[in-house]
């Protein structure tokens, strides 16, 4: 089974687990290849670790415990996962109210305020991803009111929306963020175009000057700018596609998972990212489903279950079992 | 972290290697053909060959650009068709209209019959294979329409207007020098202007390049305008330079030009194409209409070759990238 849980919610996986723990009963043996440590605890008799295409060594699940097996999985010590915030909460940057649209969310209210991270959470399904794409101006709503800085705006697309100072980076990084067989460079300056060219022509010195700096900032690993995005690693492509929000004058970024599939070294560095952008006074919105990284990453949670907001939490005053309350068992709605 | 600066770029693309071949394969058919029969490189029969391959050569651009956007064209033979029956008719009307109104006015004719296949396929999102069949039906019946089935023949056209086709230009026929402005024009929009890079990454990935704020839209309908407007201009150097205008002219054309450009190597899923490729495919094409009656092929087998030709370019395509895909792998260094 190749990353089976991936896509797969808590309770899925647990679904998931009783499935593979009936088949090896049965006698069937099973290589389960998973990047979660969850699985792992849950599920293995016996690990192998594999890391830049090398076998990196096999131990009994009981004789390995998590520093040592991340210290394989990464290759150097990962002492903190999520890093040290500072709260900085400026003034109001986006608020929503009422956002309905039918059939997918309805009366969907919050606010982020520059220099917050707020995560927006839920099974998968419950509407996070398509309020955020509303927000964008990608899918239209029926009813309700955005405002930026206080003053309520009507985006007609991601191109008014960007203009406005929002940004998205996609759930899907091969699909929806990048264009994979283009260099680094090219993908990671497309959103600013404008800014590297002077009445339509492109100045390629000062646009490579630029996808440098960004890729230097945020440690993307690569040969050169030159390179193609294919042949980047999951958590390189992912910050070459945050590289392309920062090229922008931004006010709040909303990523959709971002973390989604990339390894735990890569992860940690994603954090740090997300530390970084919130610091730096952007309002930050974090579409996640992993319990861990809402907790550790947000200031204020927001979580959703069938289309409607039944839960606004601060993160230091809840816990696990609070959210996933809100998140699967809470009423919803009245209609 | 490599201590290397980020900004070195390898020196030859798997691209340039690709073209490197055509252009090898174009000089060694040439070789043979001149063997066999020695008129081939000689001056008179060169100029043939680039005056008959000029027209192809213009709409292939156009082409190249609406495949760029994962879009096809069908309506380009019918745009051909009509907008030199309009001037034609103009010009019989006017003998006195002077050449650069008519080209102007073919060129206005196409772009309008482009503009209306733009909004098709960028606004209502009709297939582009159906937008265009469509209007590749509309056109060449309109152009019926307009001429009464008649035809219009090269008495009724002013000398004037034939020497849009048959005049020199630093004593280079006018046809060849018009397809060089517009392949150097070309060549400039694609590769140094700001809409030139976001028409590829639109064809690239249409839904990353929306979510990074293009306009995904008008740039399609851009890619449809631009084709449109050189059907239009091609409209008008092929009755000048047939000296004819007829309700079937250039009937099945664009796929020949949409052969000349996957020869270029121009990909129909969208967003690669090059301008140097671009031309080795039209030349190819160009030398095959060419040499092939020079050197004694029967007509029935001039087709042929030049499909076996096509499915060649296509095949060695694949290997090539292929190829080029899996040493890119192997130095990842793994």
């Amino acid at each position: 089974m190749d990353e089976p849980t991936a896509a797969l919610t808590q309770h899925e996986s647990e679904e998931l687990y009783r499935i593979t723990e009936s088949l090896r009963d049965r006698g069937v043996s099973v290589i389960f290849i998973s990047h979660r440590l969850e699985d792992i605890e849950r599920l293995a008799d016996r690990i192998t670790v594999f890391r830049d295409s090398r076998y990196i060594g096999t131990w009994p699940v009981d004789e390995i415990d998590q520093e040592r097996l991340i210290v394989a999985m990464v290759g150097r010590e990962i002492t903190q996962m999520y890093p040290e915030r500072t709260k900085s909460a400026g003034e109001e940057a986006l608020r929503v109210e009422n956002l309905t649209r039918i059939g997918y969310f309805r009366d969907v209210s919050f606010t982020v305020r520059r220099g917050e991270v707020l995560a927006l959470t839920g099974l998968v399904g419950a509407g996070r991803t398509e309020v955020c794409e509303a927000v964008y101006g990608i899918t239209p709503y029926d009813s309700g009111r955005i405002y930026l800085e206080g003053k309520p705006v009507q985006w007609a697309g991601p191109v008014e929306a960007q203009a406005g100072g929002v940004a998205l980076l996609p759930e899907d990084r091969q699909k929806q963020g990048l264009i994979l067989q283009w260099e680094i460079g090219k993908n990671i300056t497309l959103p600013a175009l404008k800014a590297f060219s002077k009445r339509s022509w492109m100045k390629p010195e000062q646009e490579a000057e630029e996808a440098g700096r960004l890729a230097t900032k945020l440690a993307v690993k690569a040969p050169s700018i030159f390179a193609k995005a294919s042949t980047l690693s999951g958590g390189n492509q992912q910050k070459v596609v945050f590289a392309k929000l920062l090229t922008r004058d931004l006010k709040v970024i909303i990523l959709d998972e971002p973390t989604k599939g990339v390894d735990i070294g890569a992860k940690a560095a994603i954090y740090e990212i997300i530390k970084d952008l919130a610091a730096e006074g952007y309002a930050v919105i974090l579409i996640s489903s992993e319990m861990p990284e809402v907790l550790g990453m947000s200031d204020r949670i927001v979580v959703m279950k069938q289309g409607h907001v039944t839960a606004e939490l601060v993160t230091e005053q809840t816990t696990q079992e609070e959210i996933l309350n809100a998140a699967m068992v809470a009423e919803v709605g009245h209609e | 972290m490599s201590k290397k600066p980020l900004n070195q770029r390898k020196l030859l693309q798997p691209e340039q290697l690709r073209e490197l071949g055509l252009l090898l394969f174009i000089l060694v058919i040439g070789l043979v053909v001149q063997l066999r029969n020695p008129v081939f490189l000689s001056i008179s029969n060169i100029t043939a060959l680039f005056t008959n391959t000029a027209i192809l050569g213009i709409l292939a651009v156009g082409m190249m650009l609406v495949l760029v956007t994962r879009g096809i064209d069908l309506s380009i033979g019918a745009i051909i068709a009509f907008t030199g029956m309009v001037t034609a008719l103009t010009v019989a009307r006017y003998p006195g209209l002077p050449p650069i109104v008519a080209i102007l006015e073919g060129a206005a004719i196409g772009m309008v019959f482009g503009a209306l296949s733009g909004i098709l396929v960028a606004r209502f999102d009709v297939l582009p294979i159906i937008a265009t069949l469509g209007m590749m039906n509309i056109v060449r019946g309109l152009t019926y329409v307009v001429s009464g089935g008649q035809w219009v023949s090269s008495y009724q056209m002013s000398d004037g207007f034939k020497a849009i086709a048959t005049g020199k230009f630093l004593g280079i026929n006018n046809l060849i020098v018009i397809a060089i402005v517009i392949y150097i024009l070309a060549s400039y929009f694609i590769r140094h202007t700001r809409v030139g890079r976001r028409i590829y990454a639109v064809g690239s990935n249409p839904e990353a390049a929306e979510i990074s704020g293009l306009p995904k839209k008008r740039l399609i309908f851009l890619a449809y305008l631009i084709m449109g407007g050189l059907s239009g201009l091609a409209g008008v150097l092929w009755v000048a330079k047939f000296a004819s205008a007829q309700g079937n002219t250039a009937i099945g054309y664009e796929l020949n030009v949409i052969a000349a450009c996957i020869l270029g190597g121009v990909s129909i899923a969208g967003g690669v194409g090059r301008i140097f490729g671009l031309i080795l495919g039209t030349v190819l094409l160009g030398i095959l209409n060419n040499a092939l009656p020079l050197i004694n092929v029967s007509p029935f087998w001039q087709m042929g070759i030049q499909g076996i030709v096509i499915l060649a370019a296509v095949i060695t395509n694949v290997l090539v990238r292929r190829n080029t895909e899996r040493n890119a792998l192997r130095r990842r260094a793994i």
